[in-house]
């Protein structure tokens, strides 16, 4: 009975810092439920130019048109009308982290933020609930040309740039979520790399959903100039509340001739968030696409990082892990489209499943019939730590073309009892045998991260695995 | 007439890919009677060949399509029932034949083989037909494999080309029981098999292979299944084929581990040979599992003929068209050579070449 006790303890308590919850305050809200009032309403808060205020309006109309998703996980507990779409936190944009309110400085800090930003970072954007709340970088990239700042700023700033690329890569028609994401998005990163410039150090951007009920439309553009290169690194974390929280950003990825973009993301959302999450990259000749991607938290998730090579010689590299304990339904895994002659990609996708969790990999590869060339690679493996979890695979693989190599891989199992045995007759526990052999098996996405996130990571692992074997 | 919603995947994904399930348009037709059937054995001892006995027909939960397996059901032009007795071990090749020709032009076969415990038997079905036969052929299969029988079935697809073929298989495989599926999917316009082995007891196993060429714009789609819940038992899928001229193939495998399936282990492979630019293929090799202690894999793999191999063979002094031929049967012959019995083995790789030409 003790022991059945303790283990409930640890999975209450697991998220530690990423639970603490700070009172909801705000400056301004829209009600609850979504009309065209509260999407006027938004475009008018935030002063945006007419057509802006027109795309939203008509993205409303087709959010309205498209149907659920047949397919996938249970979406049913999500109720729009009790979804707050616009949360805007008190304060204003800071750009020193002095200026940051106390309670949302607080919870920066515990995650690190800060810290972060002096030792190993080029800049860091912080986005509480709807609005970006802070938002620094380093001066050489300023002289540089880099832009890096936030969405609503680049609105009013660079609106040529913004009005170009806005929802080109990921069209309000794709699907349901991005429609809607079109409608009311608020907050996110504008990052500009101008042609030639390589930023050594990664930037940051940090997403903390803080409202009960509320719902966190970032939107993430980044355009990586010709021959440029850039790490990106995007952190979500949200505390628990019992309301279900819905999370439908969107991130547009545009690589252009030659560059290289790095797209690193750790999320953590509180367990009954809805992640419907649209990342989409289009990558131009001899351009290069890296995605990493890490999904722990959220009651469901669904996430396919979509890599459109359109042009000759394009690449994309997926590596993702997906952990998916009591009660989640993590679908996610990653999508290309090879539109171009030479182009190749690679898939190394690796997911947990644990205390009665239910992982999915979704993935798609596309070689259309003008990519003659092309290479493919998908290798997917799914771990099942008790026989309650689920764990299924459903890939997608579309060939338009004779001139192609094309292969896809996945396996499925269990912690082998011998590799459990032989650690054991070492010394090592039980527990310990087993945390081992996950991070040893999610040790190729693990080395893809930064140190800091490597370590996060580890931990959430670490933390996940005590609330199961006991 | 229009039949949608064939070959529905156990779980669904987005629309856009265009696989959850196909939709097929064809002109009306009235069914007649088929009368030009042959069944051949070398051996009859502990075969029985009887009238299909409707308590026999277990409802199948995937099918082509429901409406195709109600009309085999209740309206077959021709219901076979063969029984394997207890023991008996029957030797040479059990051939059924089916030839479409004007006067018979279509053809809803609904075979039964209910093998008894400790039996063993090999069974090839075959359907062919005219070679401009504007034929319908609906086909369902159900076998019942007791207690350590041991059971092959092949069915043989050399049907013309403008016949449409519908194919629903099923198989239930009891404790240490064995059943091999092979299906040669060479003919017809359009052709719309599917395949679900059901190992729900201890030690059951299930193989599955399968040879397709499309040519023309014909479509073909494959819908695999093996569920998995007996403990201790093996499935595995292995798909090959080549796609020439504007072909369109849809294989789409499942291994699907219930609870329960301790111990168990599954694997699928599928190969395709594109061979023409304007082929498609598609492959959807799902892998689900609700039950940690198993090994489950799959691999699949698409890509165009090996051209050093095409090279070193046309270095030899081969055609190119004849190399082609070469490489492609020689990456069948595995699967063929299973079926067992050297006449009909002739017959698929005569037909290979044929399309290939």
């Amino acid at each position: 009975m003790e022991e059945n006790n303790k283990k409930t303890q640890i999975q209450e308590m697991d998220r530690g810092v990423y639970d603490i919850k700070n009172k909801d305050e705000f400056s301004y809200k829209t009600d609850k439920g979504l009309t065209k009032e509260v999407v006027e309403t938004i475009s008018k808060e935030k002063n945006e130019p007419e057509w802006m205020r027109d795309f939203r309006l008509k993205a409303l109309d087709i959010y309205n048109e498209i149907e659920m998703p047949t397919w996938g996980p249970d979406l049913s507990a999500l109720n729009m009308d009790d979804i707050v779409t616009y949360v805007k936190p008190k304060g204003k944009l800071a750009e020193s982290w002095d200026e940051v309110p106390e309670e949302i400085k607080n919870t920066f800090d515990l995650l690190g933020i800060p810290e972060a930003e002096k030792e190993s970072l080029a800049g860091v954007g912080a986005q509480y609930d709807s609005e970006v709340v802070y938002h620094s970088i380093k001066q050489e990239l300023v002289e540089q040309g880099v832009i890096y700042t936030d969405m609503e700023t680049a609105l009013n700033e660079y609106e040529d740039i913004v009005k170009e690329y806005f929802m080109t890569c990921v069209p309000v028609h794709d699907h349901k979520f991005a429609a809607l994401h079109g409608a009311v998005w608020s907050g996110g990163s504008f990052v500009y790399v101008p042609e030639g410039v390589h930023v050594d150090i990664p930037l940051q951007s940090y997403f903390r959903l803080n409202s009960p009920g509320a719902g966190q439309f970032e939107h993430t553009m980044i355009i990586v100039g010709k021959n440029a290169s850039l790490h990106f690194i995007e952190g979500c974390s949200a505390p628990k509340y019992n309301l279900t929280n819905l999370h439908a950003g969107c991130v547009e990825l545009f690589v252009k001739e030659g560059a290289n973009l790095r797209y690193s993301t750790i999320e953590n959302w509180s367990k009954n968030m809805m992640n419907l999450n649209t990342k989409k990259a289009l990558v131009d000749k001899d351009g290069t696409i890296e995605w990493v991607s890490g999904s722990f938290g959220s009651k469901v998730s669904m996430l396919y990082p979509t890599s459109v090579l359109r042009g000759e010689n394009a690449k994309s590299e997926f590596t993702g892990v997906s952990f998916a304990g009591a009660g989640q339904d993590l679908d996610t895994g990653a999508k290309v489209i090879h539109a171009a002659k030479n182009t190749s990609s690679t898939i190394n996708s690796k997911s947990i499943s644990k205390d009665g969790g239910n992982a999915t990999y979704r993935g798609l590869v596309k070689v259309n019939a003008n990519a003659h060339g092309s290479k493919s690679t998908v290798s997917c493996e799914s771990l099942m730590l008790d026989e309650l979890s689920k764990s299924d695979t459903i890939p997608v693989i579309d060939i338009a073309t004779d001139k192609v190599e094309m292969s896809h891989e996945a396996k499925i199992g269990k912690i082998s009892d011998e590799a459990i045995f032989y650690l054991m007759s070492r010394g090592i526990s039980e527990e310990e045998a087993k945390a081992m052999i996950v991070r040893g098996f999610v040790e190729p996405i693990s080395k893809e991260l930064p140190l800091e996130y490597a370590v996060e990571m580890n931990n959430l692992i670490t933390l996940e695995l005590e609330g199961s074997i006991g | 007439m229009k039949f949608n919603e064939l070959n529905k995947i156990p779980v669904r994904t987005g629309k856009k890919q265009q696989v959850n399930d196909i939709s097929l348009d064809m002109s009306d037709f009235n069914i007649e009677k088929f009368n030009n059937f042959t069944l051949e054995a070398r051996e009859t001892k502990g075969l029985k060949v009887k009238e299909l006995d409707s308590s026999l027909l277990k409802s199948l939960k995937y099918a082509v399509g429901k409406e195709l397996l109600n009309e085999a059901d209740t309206n077959f032009t021709n219901g076979i029932l063969l029984e394997i007795e207890e023991d008996a071990v029957i030797g040479g090749n059990i051939i059924l034949h089916f030839k479409m020709n004007e006067d018979n032009k279509t053809l809803i076969d609904n075979i039964v083989i209910k093998a008894e415990k400790n039996s063993k038997a090999n069974v090839i079905i075959k359907y062919v037909s005219d070679d401009n036969l504007e034929g319908y052929h609906n086909g369902v299969l159900r076998i019942f494999a007791k207690e350590d029988a041991n059971i092959k079935v092949s069915k043989i697809n050399l049907l013309g080309k403008k016949v449409k073929n519908f194919d629903s298989n099923m198989s239930e495989i009891e404790k240490s029981a064995n059943v091999d599926f092979i299906s040669m999917d060479l003919g017809a316009q359009s052709t719309i098999t599917n395949y679900e082995a059901i190992l729900n007891s201890e030690k059951a196993s299930a193989d599955a292979s399968a040879v397709y060429v499309g040519s023309g714009s014909e479509k073909i789609d494959m819908n695999y299944i093996m569920t998995i819940r007996g403990e201790k038992s093996e499935a595995n899928m292995d798909v090959k084929g080549a796609l020439r001229d504007s072909a369109v193939k849809n294989f789409k495998g499942t291994l699907d581990f219930k609870k329960g399936a301790k111990k168990s282990k599954g694997a699928e492979e599928e190969y395709c040979m594109l061979l023409s630019e304007k082929s498609r293929s598609r492959s959807v090799p799902l892998l689900l599992c609700e039950e940690d202690d198993v090994s489950g894999e799959h691999a699949a793999a698409s890509g165009g003929i090996d051209e050093n191999k095409l090279f070193y063979l046309m270095s030899r002094g081969i055609s190119y068209d004849e190399a082609r031929v070469l490489i492609i049967n020689a990456s069948f012959n595995p699967i063929v050579d299973k079926i067992g019995c050297s006449k009909v083995e002739d017959e698929v790789l005569d037909y290979i070449r044929k399309i290939l030409a």
